[in-house]
Formats: structure tokens, sequence, C-alpha cells
């Protein structure tokens, strides 16, 4: 009897707890350049690609895509995924890499000697030889028909899938140097979420209480005083 | 007789049971998109009686482009894509499949447009997808269809399946959907309400309790009258 009930509770719980898990992750995030929030759709989830906003650092390695696009990082197995993180550095070799330490698609060098590097929005990357202003490389742009299907890889990281339709290189968005795109979450917003849904929680744990107390109540009907 | 009292308080503590089971369902979605309450009432006999709410849950807006709700009592249609059948939804937070399909959030069943079709986006950006009041689905200069949106005459025959589908069993259709426009970037709440659920809740238990109360009694009256009264002398 009861025990349906019992069941749909602890359906519900699973449910609630993934949740909270999600909004627990956005607002530990919030603070992350490029992060994207992400919002529970049934079962799975799905991330949201709304703009962030733009924070001015003018350090010259710090890029942020205003619109649409991702920029293109190389994963050290050769194959290629897709951030918003632009904050990027030179490694040991004088390569632009991402935080993590991923190199750009296509690689753009910047060789010894070099001084201020100027980024332009349309991505084109020069830099000052003396006073002589040299093309090292472009950084280049791709978007998806729908952002929506592409899959998280960690944090900041996105791959490619068949649900993210056609996928077009080198378009859309402006890039700005001297800018970091923060993350799209609102604290507010996601702390109340939580709040409502640790609520919703609470109130189910109690009709899981409720069904065992019944069931405890029914098997005591026969009980010898 | 006694034994008699006993079913009829049992069928009682049984039609709480299944109210509870009904509310359990209701706080199990607090936070569901799109889902509509059930009620619970009670028919002739203890029989209980499911109705969906009519009242439709908060509007909140997502600004996503392919986040849909009605405004209105219309439900979305969707066929599910393995057994080919149609429901009906207010569960409007759509995507696009790898096939280009818009489809329910969990990817099982594809949206249908008013010519009865399922519709696909090949092609178009998601992104730059516009949703007009009356379901027209536009993307650049290309038009991809219409929502296949319907009004019920009868809401008591609709039944559900699972937690956010709408089965129609039996109700006609109003055509053309007349008092539901479609509201783009926007997603409608779970129509539970903590509070009343709560309430529901409680009154529930109360009464399932009292009827086994009843049964204890009646078990009691029923041991000492076949106990004591009817013992044969000696």
């Amino acid at each position: 009897m009861s025990l349906r009930a019992l069941s749909i509770a602890a359906a519900g719980g699973r449910a609630y707890l993934q949740q909270i898990d999600l909004l627990s992750g956005n607002i530990a995030n919030a603070e992350t350049v490029g992060y994207k929030r992400t919002r529970a759709i049934g079962p799975t989830t799905e991330t949201l690609f709304e703009q962030g906003k733009l924070r001015i650092t003018q350090r010259e390695l710090d890029l942020a895509v205003e619109g649409e696009g991702f920029l293109r990082v190389r994963m050290p197995d050769q194959t290629v995924a897709y951030t918003r993180a632009g904050n990027l550095r030179l490694d040991n070799d004088r390569n632009l890499v991402t935080a993590d330490g991923y190199l750009v698609d296509p690689p753009v060098m910047v060789p010894e000697g070099f001084g201020r590097i100027v980024i332009d929005p349309s991505g084109l990357v020069q830099g000052f030889d003396g006073d002589e202003l040299q093309e090292l490389g472009r950084i280049e742009l791709t978007t998806f028909a729908n952002p929506s299907g592409l899959q998280p890889a960690g944090t900041t990281l996105f791959r490619e899938t068949a649900a993210a339709g056609e996928r077009v290189d080198g378009a859309q968005g402006v890039i700005r140097q001297g800018h970091l795109e923060q993350s799209n979450v609102d604290h507010l917003r996601e702390l109340a979420d939580l709040v409502q849904v640790q609520r919703a929680y609470e109130l189910n744990s109690r009709m899981m209480q409720a069904a065992d107390e019944i069931l405890q109540s029914i098997n005591n009907l026969r009980r010898k005083s | 007789m006694a034994t008699a009292g006993i079913a009829v308080s049992a069928r009682g503590a049984l039609a709480q049971s299944a109210r509870l089971e009904i509310l359990a369902h209701n706080i199990a979605n607090l936070s569901t998109v799109g889902f509509r309450r059930a009620a619970v009432g009670f028919r002739a006999h203890l029989e209980t009686a499911i109705a969906l709410d009519r009242r439709a849950g908060d509007l909140e807006v997502t600004r996503r482009p392919l986040d849909l709700a009605i405004v209105g009592p219309g439900y979305f249609t969707v066929r599910d894509l393995e057994t080919g059948a149609d429901y009906y939804t207010r569960a409007g937070n759509f995507t696009m499949d790898s096939s280009g399909r818009l489809v329910t959030a969990d990817g099982r069943c594809q949206v249908v447009g008013s010519d009865g079709r399922g519709i696909a986006l090949d092609g178009a950006d998601a992104g730059s997808l516009r949703v007009a009041e009356n379901g027209t689905l536009i993307s650049g200069e290309v038009e991809y269809g219409q929502l296949g949106v319907v009004e019920f005459e009868d809401v008591a025959r609709l039944a559900r399946r699972g937690d956010n589908l709408i089965e129609n069993r039996g109700s006609s259709a109003i055509g053309g959907a007349p008092g539901s426009r479609i509201q783009q970037g926007t997603l409608e709440r779970s129509s539970a309400d903590p509070a009343l659920e709560t309430a529901e809740m409680t009154r529930a238990l109360r009464a399932l309790e009292a009827n086994l109360q009843a049964i204890r009694i009646q078990d009691a009256t029923l041991e000492r009258t076949v106990n004591e009264f009817a013992r044969p002398a000696k």
C-alpha cells in the first residue's frame, strides 16, 4: 500500500539531490573565467551559453569573446576542444596556451625578443619586434548551430558532438584583448533556487518518513499487547 | 457485523494511501518544469478520482530560445520516438537532437507541428530561432512549421503518463487552441505548491491513521466478543 509513496519519494529525493549538486557547482564556479552555468532538464543536464559580463584586466594575453563563438584549443591527444575561457599565457616554448596549458588551435608562437602583443577584434595576433609590428598568427573562433548539444569536458572545456550541429570556423564573435569573460552565473538566483530545492528535498524526506510510519503502523495492527 | 466494519476501514485506509501516493508524486516534482499537480477527490464508495489541477505554474523568464511556455490552457503535442504514440505536455524546455529534430528535454519525444508532422530544424541556428505567439517557428527567412498546440474540452479525461506527459483518454480537442499563445524564452514552473502539498499530506496521514485505529478498535471488540462472551460454559 503506502510502499508506492515511499518509492516515489525516493526517486524524488534522488532528483532533488542531483539539482542541489548542480546548483552548488554553479555557485562554486561563479568566479571562474568563461564558466557557463548548467541546469537540470529531466535526468540530464544542459549548459546555458548566455554571454557572461566582460571584465577589464588590461593584461595583454587576456581575451574575451563578445558574441557567439568559442576559442579552439588542442588537447594532448591532438583532438580539438572549445572554450570561452580566454585567460591565455605563454608556455615554455613561447606558444599561446590556455590557463590549463592547452595549445591554442591553430598554434600561435611568439618568438623570443618580441615586446608588446596586439590582438585585434578579428583575432589577428601581432607582436612588436622592436618598433616593427609583425604578424604572428590568427586566433579563430568556432560556432555551432546548437551549442547546447556540446559535451562538457571539465569546467570550461567542451567537445564537439553530433547534437551540436554544424561547426563553422572563423566567424561571428568579436575578440576583446585585455578583457575576460566572467561566468554567467547569477549568484543570487542560484542561491534562491538552491534554497527552494533544499526545502523541496526536506518536504520530500518528510513524505518518506510518513510512508515509513504508516508501514510501521500497519505492521503493528496485529501486535499482541 | 463487526467484520464488515473492518473491511470498510481497510478500504478507507487504502483510499487514503492512494491519495498519499498522488501527493508524494506532487512533492517529488516541486521543481519539474511544466509539471501539473494532481488533486485528489473521492467518488462514491471511496473510489479515488485523480484530476489534474487546472491552475498553471508560475512563468520564469530564461531567455533561452528553445524554452517555450504556453499562456492559456493548451498543451504541446509530442510524439514518442519509439512507439509513435502522441502525448501532450506543458514542459516546453525543448532541445535539438543530433538529427536536428525539436525534442523534449529527455530526448524521447519529438515535438509535433500543427500539420501533424514532427518538427525538424535542419540547418537552423538554434540561437536565432524566433517563435511567434501562434507557435510559428522562424529562423532567418525560413519557416520551420507551427507548433501543434491543443486545448481539451474535458480535462477530466486526461491521464498522466510518467512525470510530464499527458495521455488523452477520449476528450475531444479544440482546434487551433484559441485560448493559448506561446511565450518564447520562458518556462512554466511546476504547479505543485509546497504549502498546499504539506497541508494535504497531513490531512491524508491523519485520515489514514484514523482508519487504522478504527481497525484496531474493531479487532479488540471482536476479540472480546469471541474470547469472553462466547466462551462455552463449563
